[in-house]
């Protein structure tokens, strides 16, 4: 795992189901307290309920605005194996991209997460990120 | 190789270059014809391919080559040297020829002595020409082995000219110099004069199809004459109708000088009748130039103008800007009341093109025109002339005159988060959304203040309140179905605007 302020990268995650994704999202979020973890999975589980999360083929988005968010994040998560049934619809979920913002967060930040939800329309970049072997090249992709 | 032949191969090329969809548009630029010469190229080109069409088009893109049946397609311009006619060829060459010689008797030796067939097929060819030449009130007769039609003045030119498919798609700028359409050179040259003059004393331009319509009414008559120098007329024309059209002051100076140097052109006179005849085609054709600047219109053609706009307005549930088509539109509408009026069918040779590329356009004029014809009064409007309309709406559509973007919020609970992933996919697959922002669900007040003229909300999520406006839920995704509900509701909106 590599750490970066913003963009966090899991490769090769060992989770197989959603519930195992939120807590895991949680778990590794910069939290404002460390004890809301669970009002996090709750919030998520409420975002998902409110329409699909699937933004391509075997990727979703969770992301939540929350005041539990001390830290805004894009956290990507690859996994080992694919979730094969994410929820009734969605089936066969390779890669997570969980966005966690901070609640009143600067502009700046907002725009720099705009700039990569509109990076994520092109399929092509989407299909890169998901067929990436190496960590490092992960990295530069979403850096670009 | 004549110059339509190189168009075509023009078309091709540029075509097979460009390897995706072109608009007509870009065509009309690249080749430096008119977009009705445009369809005319395609339609001969997917005529003459056998089976399935070498340039497909697709309504909003444009045209592109097939590439698999442009490799296997070899243009053979052997065609026209062949001997072999078929049933269908053979009736209508002699019918033609019974026509250009009518009232005189041809023998039946004669007719048929080409075609090396048999009694029977003689006797049911006959039934069928009957049959044929009932539709323009024209009988034909038998007697000691010869044949003979008979009827008005006016039907025979009619059906000449119905019954020659050549007269429907002649190229005038191509005629000169095609050797392979049999015209006479000196008939041909002596009515591109005659037209020239009409345009010079009339200061303006006769377009296509009216143009060829006016050829094909003259090149029908030196032919008449030719065969039948005498002709006896039993068409009748009401001195109302005569007064009319000496009232015409320019007009009938036109058609008057017209008969006259035809009758020097032939060394034979001809009756007052002529004058009427060549009176009806120039009426019923649409100018271009000064002569139609002067616009000044009759009721009857404002009133079944307007019909027409308000009819389409409503159909289509576009705002069609009345100015930006009405006086395009009257100076089509005017004519075609005359045509209507005298029976004059101008053939549409694009009208398959137009109803493939403009379905729904077409089937819109349709209904207006059947509605226009109970309301007026009017004779039925046939296929060809709501063919012609339709381009009148279709370039409207296309140059997008009508449309004024719908403003477009896109949500997501965020606002950031799938939303703005959703607005680059929406702004890229339709552009006619004015995307004015992107915003949270929670903040759904302020946008009902912030953003009151908003028409449309693209959302990821279910909305909790009611919000007065058009909104759609899609998915991040934006898979093809999503995309086919947007489009839909985009029609909705524009209906009911």
């Amino acid at each position: 795992m590599q750490d970066d302020s913003f963009y966090q990268i899991y490769s090769n995650a060992a989770l197989s189901t959603k519930n195992e994704v939120y807590v895991f999202l949680s778990n590794v979020a910069r939290l404002e307290d460390p004890l809301q973890k669970e009002a996090v999975v709750k919030q998520l589980i409420q975002r998902e309920g409110q329409g699909s999360m699937l933004i391509a083929e075997h990727v979703v988005l969770p992301h939540i605005e929350s005041n539990k968010v001390g830290k805004s994040q894009i956290i990507l998560i690859r996994l080992l194996h694919s979730i094969e049934s994410w929820d009734a619809e969605t089936k066969d979920i390779r890669l997570i991209i969980g966005v966690l913002l901070k609640e009143n967060e600067d502009v700046q930040i907002k725009q720099k997460i705009a700039s990569f939800m509109r990076a994520l329309a092109d399929e092509e970049y989407v299909d890169r990120l998901l067929t990436i072997e190496e960590e490092a090249d992960f990295y530069k992709q979403i850096k670009r | 190789m004549s110059s339509k032949d190189n168009r075509e191969q023009d078309l091709l090329l540029f075509l097979s270059i460009r390897q995706d969809y072109v608009t007509s548009n870009e065509l009309v630029d690249e080749l430096d014809v008119s977009q009705k010469t445009i369809y005319r190229l395609i339609k001969k080109i997917n005529d003459g391919s056998m089976g399935s069409p070498l340039i497909l088009s697709e309504r909003g893109r444009g045209y592109r080559l097939d590439y698999e049946n442009f490799i296997n397609y070899q243009k053979s311009n052997n065609k026209y040297h062949e001997k072999q006619f078929s049933p269908g060829e053979r009736r209508k060459r002699i019918m033609e020829e019974l026509l250009l010689s009518s009232p005189k008797p041809i023998s039946i030796y004669h007719l048929f002595s080409d075609y090396y067939v048999g009694e029977s097929v003689i006797f049911n060819d006959e039934q069928i020409m009957s049959k044929e030449l009932k539709k323009y009130n024209l009988v034909l007769e038998r007697k000691d082995r010869k044949l003979v039609i008979l009827g008005e003045e006016a039907e025979i030119r009619k059906a000449i000219k119905h019954v020659n498919e050549i007269f429907n798609t002649i190229d005038l700028d191509d005629l000169k110099r095609n050797q392979e359409l049999n015209f006479n050179k000196f008939d041909v040259l002596f009515i591109l004069g005659q037209l020239r003059d009409m345009e010079k004393v009339l200061d303006s331009t006769i377009p296509y199809p009216y143009n060829v319509n006016i050829f094909s009414h003259l090149y029908i008559l030196l032919s008449r004459l030719r065969k039948v120098p005498a002709l006896l007329f039993i068409d009748k024309v009401s001195d109302e109708e005569l007064e009319n059209m000496k009232r015409d002051t320019i007009l009938y100076a036109v058609a008057k000088d017209v008969v006259h140097d035809t009758q020097t052109y032939l060394n034979c006179s001809l009756p007052d009748i002529e004058i009427y005849f060549l009176y009806q085609y120039l009426v019923s054709s649409r100018m271009q130039g000064s002569a139609a600047k002067t616009s000044t219109f009759s009721p009857e053609v404002i009133e079944v103008t307007d019909a027409y706009i308000e009819g389409m307005r409503v159909y289509l549930g576009i705002d069609i800007e009345s100015e930006s088509i009405f006086n395009d539109l009257a100076n089509h509408i005017k004519p075609m009341l005359n045509r209507l009026e005298y029976k004059i069918r101008t053939k549409n040779s694009v009208l398959n093109q137009i109803k493939a590329t403009y379905g729904d356009v077409y089937s819109g004029v349709a209904k207006v025109s059947q509605f226009v014809c109970e309301k007026y009064n009017l004779p039925a409007i046939n296929d060809d002339e709501n063919g012609f309309i339709t381009l009148y709406f279709a370039k409207v559509i296309v140059t997008g005159q009508y449309q004024r973007p719908i403003k477009t919020l896109i949500m997501c609970t965020t606002g950031i988060g799938t939303s703005e992933l959703l607005k680059a996919k929406v702004s890229r697959k339709f552009p006619e959304l004015e995307i004015v922002d992107v915003v949270a669900s929670q903040n759904i007040q302020m946008v009902n203040e912030k953003y009151a003229d908003a028409e449309l909300i693209l959302s990821t999520v279910q909305l909790k309140d009611k919000v007065p406006m058009h909104h759609l839920l899609v998915s991040a995704m934006f898979t093809v179905d999503d995309q086919k509900r947007l489009q839909r509701k985009i029609e909705e909106i524009n209906h009911a605007g």
